[in-house]
């Protein structure tokens, strides 16, 4: 079963359209990156997917469930991660697990207390007590041992240091290699989470300006470096984008024959980065 | 089901410890130093007390005490008037059922302390905290959230104001036993037979049980203010009926809400509040008959219908308001 179906989303703040008609498909052991730039509609997106808030327009299935109202239907199958790091600061990490297995089936203590024992979180430790580092250990930990089919995480690097970005995508790529469940992951900073990535979506003023598959990126995308008295015979073939860099100038195309554009210049495949600044740019 | 709403009653019990459980426990100690206090105190001769009270013109009175600087203790006052004093099972009865509800009363105070701001944090602090996404994390509905909090607050906390008061009754007992032990007008086994200690701890548990239906009107409100605002509940809940009524009195109408809030509403949340000024715990306390002789009011029902609007309104806010 398809794990969420979003079509022709929208939702209004006041003035700001927060998500104009936005669209999103996650299969089962997909990776999506959710990507935008800051206030471009991402957080708006996972809130409503996870029941959240209330859309003003479109249709969102998540499990065939309707969010808002089957929120705990959906909270069976879905765990997510929305502001990283943030728990109750009062809460013995004991009494915390002991109260996320009281109310959730799905969860496996055992696996939580297993990713702790490997950390220097004490379980007899106040939450409050712990780094900002380790208490995303904790939120990760609790998370990830949660039997779910699909878990969402808006921003989960957020005002993490290098080394701890690092590792959290490795303890989420390894979870996922275990247990081969969709996530929906959503960043601001693409080269992070490009390596983990089978889908990225790219979302700017509330609309999805590309979905693709990691793996077709280089069918659908290419990248020529090129001089400069090249420049106009590539910009007459409609290039994404243009940038002058160290060594030239680099067009980026879309769907555009690989040997055509061989005859102007250097082709390669554009980073996840490079097609999203094109894009961006392509407005 | 019901392991999850235990969980979740069992985290309110967690967060809240301090007020529910060390608050009362609180009292509890300050009770017993004071006895103990006074009974070593008691014990010293208090150096010649020069003590003249002469209240005979005092209205209905021809007392005249006098202690002309004899050594004299507060142990000595006592027993003098424990050995004057006629003892039978009505008087010893009375006597006793005064103290119990007498010690209970502090008890009762700090507990609705305690609860005003529990619920008027119930609801807020978590999102101002921000940690309400992670309690949303869970598959529990809005209303097991916010009816675990009115449960866990209003029905299961007093269990432990109750049992810091019994111990508290048990200690005072204990006390009065061994100052009993020494007279010949008054033996041991009347004082404990004569407690009251089963039934006033009936009569607790009654009153703590109806009181919480008797104020949903109040604590309804509370949880709602709690999910509503995103500032300041504690002014809210003061001030926005407050203002009303105001208004209502500038604009010169009859003062509906204001007859309203003080005929259904104000003080719903005190023990010692119901309308004419009675007591629900003193007024359970007179027989359990009495107790549930208020359950068939109209007026309680009138409360726990205008608790359950506060609550739904609560529920639908938690629903839908998740950030300040």
């Amino acid at each position: 079963m398809t794990a969420v179906v979003a079509q022709n989303l929208t939702k209004q703040f006041g003035d700001v359209r927060a998500l104009d008609g936005f669209d999103l498909t996650v299969e089962p052991g997909q990776i999506v990156g959710l990507i935008g730039p800051n206030g471009s509609g991402k957080t708006t997106a996972l809130k409503a997917i996870l029941g959240l808030s209330r859309l003003d327009g479109g249709e969102l299935e998540v499990f065939g469930l309707n969010p808002p109202n089957q929120r705990r239907d959906l909270m069976r199958r879905t765990a997510y991660i929305a502001d990283i790091g943030i728990l109750p600061r009062w809460m013995r990490i004991r009494d915390l697990l002991t109260f996320v297995a009281s109310v959730n089936p799905a969860f496996d203590r055992n696996r939580a207390e297993a990713a702790l024992a490997n950390t220097e979180i004490r379980p007899e430790k106040k939450v409050g007590t712990l780094s900002k580092g380790m208490t995303v250990q904790l939120h990760l930990a609790i998370v990830l041992a949660v039997n779910a089919e699909l878990l969402v995480l808006d921003e989960p690097t957020l005002g993490l240091d290098i080394l701890y970005r690092q590792r959290f995508y490795d303890a989420l790529l390894n979870d996922y290699l275990a247990e081969r469940r969709a996530i929906l992951v959503t960043t601001h900073e693409v080269r992070e989470i490009e390596h983990i990535l089978t889908d990225v979506v790219f979302i700017d003023r509330g609309r999805t300006r590309l979905h693709l598959g990691t793996e077709e990126l280089a069918a659908s995308f290419a990248k020529v470096l090129a001089n400069a008295e090249r420049s106009d015979a590539l910009r007459a073939m409609n290039p994404l984008s243009e940038r002058r860099s160290l060594h030239g100038l680099e067009f980026i195309f879309r769907d555009a024959s690989r040997q055509a554009l061989a005859d102007h210049g250097e082709v390669s495949t554009p980073s996840l980065a490079e097609l999203f600044t094109a894009v961006m740019e392509e407005r | 089901m019901m392991s999850g709403f235990i969980g979740l009653c069992r985290r309110e019990w967690l967060e809240h410890r301090g007020g529910f459980l060390w608050a009362p426990a609180s009292v509890a100690a300050v009770i017993v130093v004071a006895v103990v206090l006074v009974l070593i105190v008691g014990e010293l001769d208090l150096a010649r007390v020069d003590l003249d009270l002469d209240i005979s013109e005092a209205p209905g009175s021809n007392t005249e005490i006098r202690i002309d600087g004899e050594d004299t203790s507060i142990r000595d006052l006592v027993d003098g008037w424990l050995a004057h004093h006629e003892w039978t099972d009505e008087t010893l009865s009375a006597h006793l059922a005064t103290l119990r509800r007498g010690v209970a009363e502090p008890f009762h105070y700090v507990y609705f302390i305690v609860l005003v701001f529990v619920l008027l944090g119930a609801l807020y602090d978590d999102r101002k905290d921000r940690t309400v996404l992670f309690w949303k994390s869970v598959p529990v509905t809005d209303t097991e959230t916010v009816l675990s909090k009115l449960v866990t607050a209003v029905w299961l906390a007093p269990a432990a104001t109750i049992a810091m008061v019994l111990a508290v009754q048990v200690f005072l007992l204990t006390v009065i036993s061994g100052l009993a032990a020494t007279h010949e007008t008054l033996s041991i086994w009347p004082i404990w037979a004569n407690s009251g200690l089963f039934i006033g701890l009936v009569e607790l548990l009654a009153g703590y049980l109806i009181q919480g239906l008797w104020a949903l009107p109040v604590t309804g409100w509370l949880l709602f203010i709690s999910a509503a605002v995103s500032r300041g509940p504690f002014l809210w809940a003061l001030f926005a009926p407050a203002a009303l009524v105001v208004l209502e009195a500038l604009v010169g109408l009859t003062p509906a809400v204001r007859d309203f809030i003080h005929d259904h509403l104000a003080f719903r949340a005190l023990p010692r509040a119901r309308p004419g000024d009675e007591d629900v715990l003193e007024h359970s306390a007179t027989g359990l008959g009495d107790s549930i002789g208020l359950l068939v009011t109209v007026d309680l029902w009138v409360g726990i219908a205008i608790g359950a609007a506060f609550l739904a309104g609560a529920v639908h806010l938690r629903r839908t308001k998740n950030e300040i």
